[in-house]
Order: structure tokens, then C-alpha cells, then sequence
């Protein structure tokens, strides 16, 4: 039988104190400390002299700091970041949605449209639709009202990409439904941007998967009895849809602007350029995979694979964060955080790595069994776009973009010299040749923002 | 005679008990011009108040506004590992504010050149914050606290970078300085103590240091946060009696704080707030049903729950009784007021519970109740106590801070965090006509006589003459009469050799 021991004075004392003053008292750095929970709940000096003989609250807060033996507080209230799971796949998969939504309407209306297209829609609707996500935080950040901001950037985007769509049907011609066509993805991709940016995602997912399913119907040819029409309907109704809920949050000063700051315009400026180089590497694929003409009926299978590894990007981002805080919360140096974030990347990176080789190789066979081929470059180029895309999304994730836009603009650098050089050389940048000069500027590209978001990547700082 | 009076969250950005007096003193100190150096959450938020026309200027400093700082150099780097150093030791080991003060003088030095926030911001800061975290001496008889980690250390860095971005400013030039609080002001003080030697007189109407150890309670912080800021902020009031050449508590209870924390008790002198008696008209008849009236800012401070929970009880008892609410919710207490509303809703009071938000006329507000209450968990010499006395209403407040002192028999006084004791207090008031009218008359009497802002601000007059007297005074702002007044001046020098 074990021995009760009498209460000590001590004991005692906390006996008749409030609830919780003990726990304050062993984790409290100084004695005011105490003394300001004791007046909290109700021990006042005049209290502390007639219930516990001291003479003020001070003194027994003294008393009691000496008294009570200290606890190391716990750690308080952890918000854990948990990893990514079905949530963000199918989130992450509906962000291919649009990709596959315009290629059925490319289809249904037996559209030809020339290589320009695909490149001015998605240069302009990727870059315009970035600049705003990034500037909108900004303004968001500092609770500045959007007011017309949304409506006038998502007009200048409009016209920016019809001007530059009847530029390019002078160059190469296309008609006015490539001109229009442009301006329709361009307006739809900025409007996702503006109900992403409000957090409205479900608004874009509402119009956008019954759409997308008949698309899907229409595409596979399974399903005869979605007639043409309906598709063309379908996928014009949601591209209203979009634009009109994007605009609907407008407040009733939807003419005026917020004010920016230099830092709002530099912010926007870079994530502009970033919008406007992944375009750029995106429709070089499309388009080299689009026959020597440059016409082609559909999206290209060979860009696919990207589009359909969206869900696994955006797992994988997640998962990303949430071993960064973990490695926050275990590495007791910088140093030690720093190799811990850097196996994090590659962890993540080397999953969603193994998730698009994957779907290229579902690519690969699919063809085979329509007795079809696609590239080997042009799919090698691919896998690398994904994963430069990757690394630019947790780059921007850090809020630090400055390495991944470097190491674009040296792929693009790569591409044209590549151009240069084999026009003076051999007279000719036949589509082999062009395809290989892809493989190698963008995995250059890849190379470089690897290597220069390191130093991003195992900084703790980035994750604030 | 140039003042600058330094503010945080409160004057000219905020409502609240501060902002009125602020405003007060200002309009009654006509004779003498001010520059407000308000610190904010950012410097773009709107004034809630229109400043008076001696105000000459107003400086906004936004703690949490982003700033581009340059980049430190390796030399640099090493500079501000030494300041820094000295910075942790001084907060960590419970040494005397002159160390502190040293340290922060390290630390100014280094920020007026432009990059402290940038040296703040590295892997070295980090390191060295984690170091000391971990060596920290400990209470007698504690053992190993937990080990302090990266995102905990980012976290203080992140705060203390916002908390320290005073030193960044350009000095103030004043002949005086008038923080109306402790805590972050003191640092503009300092600044303009340690350039130009300009007087420091410190007011105190709530307890800076009381309100950050209850809003530091462990538990409802992290760990890394419990284990450095109120340290932090234990040194730096600190540091603020010390340098201050004056301190002038709202109440003689914020006296007895000041002097537990190592105040001069030569250099306080308490000065109540005051009202303006005019403001408060003869009371109108009560009304029919049991009214209950509480006027302040939805805040934990003010423990609205306890109000509420108490409410309950007389409503229980008395069926037809209300509860009227008013008064706006500050930024960043919105997830409060939406506890304050759904503990209503969970009480079943939603009928007889009102917010009515912010009101034009509090004596009108107080005029529409037959009590009028106050379950605040810390007060300095609070307004919404005068005012209800003022009003002629008789008061039910808690037990803390100066509220005995602007009570004294005139009111009900009941221990905060109590639902039970403010439930059985206003149910015997309201059961008995004579004494509650009595008290409220008595209420009314006493504040006309003691607590006037007439009264207040002539305190203050005299104060600022006593600290740069009008034949010292010199035209120029920049040029402070301190020159005259050695005391302090001297003891800086002692900290400069401390460090």
C-alpha cells in the first residue's frame, strides 16, 4: 500500500486558487506573469491579503513563482498542413477540363485552325490569367477592394488577343473563328483565374463538368446520341457561365481601380512572363505534334500527358507543404531544414516524375493499339514540360519566381539559337529538327530551374 | 512647445477609451502643437478620427506593411550577429533594463542604416535565435523544455522584425515625447532620446505589459512564442520606466504595476482620465422593462462572455429582462464577436440579447438602461465606467484595474470571471429601486467632482511645463529642452557603457 502524503502548503494554496493558476504558474517566466492571471480571475490585492495573508497580489505571485515547480510548456494548438490526397487529384483534374472541353468544340465545329492559335490563346489566356491570381493576392493581402479591376483586365485580355489574332490571320491566315476562337479561351482561362482567386472554385467547376463530360462523349465517339449541337451548346453555355459568375462579384464602383503599388505591378509583371513562357513552351509541343502544316483537327495526343498529370501536380504540391512543415517543425538548424526541404522536392518531384512517365507510356500504348505513333522527343520533351511546370509551381508556391523565369528564358534562348544555327548550317528547320531543338531548350530549362530554385527551396524563410 | 504623442492601435486609426483621450487632450492643450506618430497595422488604413488643428502632422508607421529591405552584407552580417547577440542575452538572462536598452541601441544603429529587417531575415538570425532558445537559463528546478524548432524560430523572427520596424524610422524631432502607452512606443522614444536628447513622459491608461502576459498564456500560443515574447515585452516596459523621464498612470492601481516592474516611484505621478460633464445631460426616466446596458468594444479583454453568461442568469430570474450591447467589433476580434453571437444563440437569449454596434451618443446609449455593466479582466481607468456614472447610472463592474478607484462607493464592485456574482448583483439592484437610483445619483456626484477632462488636462499642462519648462523651451522643434535636463540624459550614457 502506498503512502498519502499530506498536502503541502503549496498544494494547498493552488487548492484555492482559480482553475488553471497552477498550470500558469509552472510555465510562467517571471512573477507579474502570475500576478496578472491571479487579477484575471478575481485575485485582486485586497483578495490575496484576506484569503491568503500576503500582503498583495504581487507577493503572492512571488510566492507562488518560487513555489510551484516550473513545467517546460507543451508545444501550443499545431494547425498540421496534411498531405495531398483525392481531394487535390480530381481538383488538379479538373484544371485539364478546359483543355479537353476546347478540343471537342475544335472538333464538333470542324474547326482547321492554324498554329497561331493555339499559341495566342494560350500565351494570352495563361499569362493574363497568371498576372491576375498574383495581383489579386496582393490586393487581397492588404483587404484593397478588386472593384473594376477584374472587368478592365479581363477586357484588355480580349482585345490584346483579338489584336493579336487578326495580326496573325494577316501573317498566316485562319479566318475570324481562329481569330474568335483565341479570344473565347483566352476570356475563359482569365475568368477560371478570377473565380480561383475569389476561392470560388466550385463556381468554375458548376458549368464546367457537364460540359467537359460530353466533351469526353464526344471525343471518345462512344456515345453517338450526344449529338454535335448539344456538345457546341454545352460547351458555349459554360464558357458564359464562367464569365458571367467571374464578373458577378463586382461591386457597384465596377468602373473604378484599386490603387497598385510598385511591388503589385512587379509581382504581376513576373507572373506574366512566367504565364506567358508555359504558353509558350505548351503550344510549341501542340504545334509541332500537328503535322508539317501546322493544321490540326484536335488538341494533339502528345500534349496530353501533361494535362492529365494535373491532379498528380497538384498532390503532389500539397504533399510538398505539408513535408515542409513537417520539416520545419523537426530540424532544430537551418542547415538541417535545408536537406530536409531539398529530399522533400525531390520526393515530390520524383512521384510526379513517375506519374507522367506513366501516362506517357498509357499514351504510347493506346497508339500502338491504333497502329499510331507519336515522337519520342517530342514525348521526352513533354515529360520535362511537366516537370518544369512542377518546379515553377512550388517556386510561386514560395512566392519566388525569379529562378524558374531565368531558366525559361534560357530555354527560349536555346530554341532560337538552335533555330539560328541550323538555318545558317544546314538551310532548313525541317520538324525533326525542330522537335529535338524543343527536347533540349526545355529540358535546358528544366536543368536551370532546378538548379537555381535550390537555393529557394532550402531556404526556411520561403515558407512563411 | 512640439510634441510628438505616439500612439499604437489606437489614436487616430481606432475607437476605444485611448482614442478619446487622445482627442481630449489634444483639443484641450490647444496652446501646444503635435505630431502624431501613430503605430498601426498599416499605414494605408483609414483615420477613424479627424484630428484637431494643432495636430501638425500625423505619421503613420505600419508594422505590417511589407517592406523591401536590402540586402546585409557579410560584414554587416557579422555586425548584427554581435547586436543581435547582445539583443537575445539581454531578453533571455533577467538582467537589468540598462542591458536591454544597450542592446536595442545596437540594434538602432543598425536599423537606421537601413537593414536590420534584411539581417532579421537569414539563416544566421535563425540559428542564433534557436541557440539561444535552447541555452535559455532556467527557473529553479525546471527541466528540458521541449527543443525550440525552425518554424517556431521564423515565427518570433517574423513578429520581432513587425515589433522592431520603430527603430527603422527616421528620429522624431520633438521637444517632447508623449507615448500614450508602454510597449512599441517606447521604441520611437528611444530614437528620439538617444539623437537628439529629447524627453520621454510615458501615460499608462491600461497595463501594456499585464494585457500581453494574458494574451500570452501558454497553451493559446506556441511554445517558441510563450518562451520569448513576454520575455520581449517584460524588457522592453521595462525599458520604458526606465528611460521615461516621467510616467503618468491613468490610475493609482497602474501605479502599483509600475512600481512591481521597477518604475521610479520619484518619477509617477498618477492623472485620472476625466469626462466632460456637459457631454452628459440629467438622466432620462428608466425604461419599462429590466434593461441592462454594456458599452465598450467587442474585445476578450472586456470577457464578454462573462457578461453574457451572467445575463443569462438574470434572465432566468426575470424573464422580461434585456441585455443591450454597444459598440463596434475591432479588426482581427471578429472570430470573438462571432463566439459572443453563437453563445447567445446557445443560451437561447437571441430575443433578449441585442448588438446594436457602434452609437453617436453614449449618454444616450447608458440612458436606456437601469444598469449599466462592465465584466473587463483588466482596466486601466476605464471611460466606460466614468461615462456610465456620468450618465447617472448605477454601475456593475469587475473588480479590476482603476475600476475601484473611479467607483469607490458609488457603484457595485464584483470579482471578474464571476457570471454568478454579476447575475446576483444586478438582480438585487434591480429588485431595489432606491438604492439603484441612489447609487446612480451618487455615481454622477462623485464623477463631476473628480474625474473632469478640465481637470485632467491641467494636470497635463503642468506635467509638460515641469518637463520643458516655457523659458527652456527653445522655437525650434529639432532642438528639445532636455538639453537642461540631465537626469536621463546621463543615465543613457550608462547604458551606452554597459553594452
Amino acid at each position: 500500500m502506498s503512502e498519502i502524503s499530506p498536502p503541502t502548503e503549496t498544494q494547498w494554496l493552488l487548492a484555492r486558487l482559480p482553475e488553471g493558476i497552477a498550470d500558469i504558474c509552472a510555465a510562467a517566466s517571471e512573477p507579474l506573469e502570475i500576478a496578472a492571471a491571479l487579477e484575471a480571475r478575481g485575485i485582486s490585492s485586497r483578495v490575496a491579503s484576506e484569503r491568503f495573508g500576503e500582503p498583495d497580489v504581487f507577493a503572492l505571485a512571488r510566492r507562488l513563482f518560487a513555489e510551484v515547480r516550473p513545467v517546460p510548456t507543451g508545444r501550443g494548438p499545431v494547425r498540421r498542413q496534411r498531405f495531398g490526397g483525392p481531394g487535390e487529384l480530381l481538383r488538379g483534374a479538373m484544371f485539364a477540363a478546359p483543355g479537353v472541353m476546347f478540343a471537342a468544340a475544335i472538333g464538333a465545329l470542324h474547326l482547321h485552325l492554324p498554329g497561331w492559335t493555339y499559341l495566342l490563346a494560350l500565351t494570352t489566356g495563361w499569362a493574363f490569367g497568371q498576372a491576375i491570381a498574383a495581383v489579386g493576392s496582393a490586393l487581397a493581402g492588404r483587404s484593397a477592394q478588386l472593384g473594376g479591376f477584374t472587368l478592365w483586365w479581363l477586357t484588355a485580355a480580349a482585345l490584346v488577343t483579338a489584336v493579336l489574332g487578326y495580326a496573325g490571320d494577316r501573317f498566316d491566315d485562319g479566318g475570324w473563328h481562329a481569330i474568335a476562337m483565341s479570344v473565347v479561351v483566352t476570356v475563359y482561362v482569365v475568368s477560371c483565374s478570377i473565380l480561383l482567386l475569389a476561392g470560388r472554385l466550385r463556381a468554375m467547376a458548376l458549368p464546367l463538368l457537364p460540359a467537359t463530360a460530353l466533351a469526353v462523349a464526344f471525343l471518345l465517339h462512344r456515345l453517338a446520341f450526344v449529338p454535335r449541337g448539344v456538345t457546341v451548346g454545352a460547351i458555349a453555355a459554360a464558357v458564359v457561365a464562367t464569365v458571367v459568375l467571374a464578373l458577378g462579384g463586382l461591386s457597384h464602383h465596377w468602373w473604378s481601380l484599386p490603387r497598385f503599388t510598385r511591388r503589385d505591378l512587379a509581382i504581376g509583371g513576373r507572373y506574366f512572363a512566367h504565364g506567358l513562357l508555359c504558353g509558350l513552351a505548351t503550344s510549341l509541343i501542340i504545334i509541332l505534334s500537328g503535322g508539317p502544316s501546322g493544321h490540326t483537327p484536335v488538341i494533339p495526343v502528345a500534349a496530353y500527358p501533361v494535362l492529365v498529370s494535373l491532379g498528380v501536380m497538384e498532390w503532389q504540391l500539397y504533399s510538398f507543404r505539408a513535408r515542409i512543415e513537417r520539416a520545419l517543425e523537426r530540424a532544430s538548424s537551418t542547415a538541417q531544414f535545408g536537406r530536409r526541404a531539398s529530399l522533400a522536392f525531390f520526393a515530390s518531384l520524383s512521384i510526379y516524375l513517375v506519374s507522367l512517365v506513366a501516362v506517357c507510356a498509357g499514351v504510347v500504348l493506346w497508339l500502338l493499339r491504333r497502329h499510331d505513333t507519336v515522337p519520342t522527343t517530342l514525348l521526352a520533351a513533354e515529360i520535362c514540360l511537366g516537370c518544369t511546370f512542377f518546379v515553377g509551381l512550388v517556386a510561386s508556391s514560395c512566392a519566388r519566381l525569379d529562378a524558374v523565369l531565368t531558366a525559361a528564358a534560357v530555354g527560349v534562348a536555346t530554341y532560337v539559337g538552335l533555330f539560328i544555327y541550323w538555318q545558317s548550317t544546314e538551310g532548313a528547320f525541317d520538324q525533326g529538327v525542330a522537335r529535338l531543338s524543343c527536347l533540349v531548350a526545355i529540358a535546358t530549362s528544366l536543368a536551370i530551374s532546378i538548379a537555381a530554385s535550390q537555393k529557394t527551396i532550402r531556404s526556411a524563410f520561403s515558407y512563411q | 512647445m512640439a510634441i510628438a504623442m505616439i500612439t499604437e492601435a489606437t489614436y487616430p486609426h481606432s475607437q476605444g477609451g485611448v482614442s478619446v483621450w487622445c482627442d481630449q487632450t489634444i483639443r484641450g492643450l490647444s496652446e501646444h502643437r503635435f505630431h502624431v506618430v501613430a503605430l498601426c497595422a498599416n499605414e494605408a488604413a483609414p483615420f477613424a478620427w479627424e484630428p484637431p488643428g494643432n495636430v501638425t502632422q500625423v505619421t503613420p508607421i505600419g508594422l505590417w506593411d511589407a517592406v523591401r529591405a536590402p540586402k546585409a552584407s557579410p560584414s554587416e552580417i557579422l555586425r548584427f550577429r554581435s547586436a543581435f547577440a547582445a539583443f537575445l542575452a539581454a531578453v533571455f538572462e533577467n538582467g537589468d533594463p540598462a542591458g536591454f536598452i544597450a542592446a536595442l541601441r545596437e540594434l538602432f544603429d543598425l536599423a537606421q542604416e537601413g537593414w536590420l529587417a534584411a539581417a532579421l531575415h537569414t539563416a544566421t538570425a535563425v540559428d542564433d535565435l534557436l541557440g539561444h532558445l535552447s541555452d535559455a537559463p532556467k527557473r529553479d528546478g525546471e527541466t528540458e523544455a521541449p527543443r525550440a524548432n525552425v518554424a517556431e524560430a521564423l515565427e518570433i523572427l517574423s513578429l520581432l522584425t513587425h515589433f522592431l520596424r520603430p527603430l527603422s524610422l527616421p528620429p522624431v524631432e520633438a521637444e517632447l515625447c508623449h507615448s500614450v502607452s508602454n510597449g512599441l512606443g517606447v521604441l520611437v522614444a528611444l530614437g528620439a532620446k538617444w539623437t537628439y536628447g529629447t524627453p520621454f513622459l510615458l501615460t499608462e491608461h491600461g497595463l501594456y505589459l499585464r494585457e500581453r502576459f494574458l494574451e500570452y498564456t501558454p497553451g493559446k500560443t506556441s511554445l517558441a512564442t510563450h518562451a520569448f515574447f513576454p520575455k520581449f515585452m517584460s524588457r522592453l516596459v521595462r525599458a520604458g520606466y526606465e528611460i521615461a523621464d516621467s510616467i503618468a498612470p491613468g490610475s493609482l492601481y497602474n501605479r502599483t504595476w509600475e512600481m512591481a516592474s521597477g518604475a521610479d516611484v520619484e518619477r509617477i505621478r498618477p492623472i485620472y482620465n476625466g469626462i466632460d460633464p456637459e457631454e452628459f445631460p440629467a438622466p432620462p426616466p428608466e425604461p419599462e422593462s429590466p434593461t441592462m446596458v454594456w458599452l465598450g468594444r467587442i474585445d476578450p479583454l472586456k470577457d464578454v462572455h462573462t457578461l453574457i453568461r451572467s445575463f443569462a442568469a438574470v434572465v432566468a430570474a426575470l424573464p422580461g429582462a434585456r441585455l443591450r450591447l454597444f459598440g463596434g467589433v475591432p479588426a482581427g476580434n471578429e472570430e470573438y464577436a462571432q463566439l459572443c453571437h453563437e453563445l447567445v444563440t446557445e443560451l437561447d437569449l437571441s430575443s433578449s440579447v441585442t448588438f446594436e454596434g457602434r452609437v453617436d451618443s453614449v449618454a444616450r446609449a447608458y440612458g436606456t438602461g437601469h444598469l449599466v455593466l462592465n465584466t473587463s479582466i483588466s482596466e486601466g481607468f476605464p471611460y466606460a465606467v466614468l461615462e456610465a456614472m456620468a450618465s447617472g447610472r448605477c454601475v456593475v463592474a469587475t473588480d479590476v484595474g482603476g475600476v475601484e478607484e473611479a467607483i469607490g462607493n458609488a457603484g457595485v464592485l464584483v470579482p471578474p470571471r464571476d457570471p454568478k456574482a454579476v447575475a446576483d448583483a444586478c438582480l438585487s439592484l434591480l429588485a431595489d429601486d432606491e438604492r439603484r437610483r441612489a447609487l446612480g445619483a451618487a455615481g454622477r456626484e462623485r464623477v463631476r467632482g473628480l474625474f473632469t477632462v478640465e481637470q485632467s488636462n491641467d494636470a497635463y499642462r503642468e506635467l509638460y511645463e515641469q518637463l520643458c519648462p516655457p523659458e527652456a523651451s527653445p522655437r525650434d522643434a529639432a532642438t528639445p529642452c532636455s538639453s537642461a535636463h540631465t537626469p536621463i540624459a546621463s543615465r543613457i550614457g550608462e547604458y551606452e557603457c554597459a553594452s
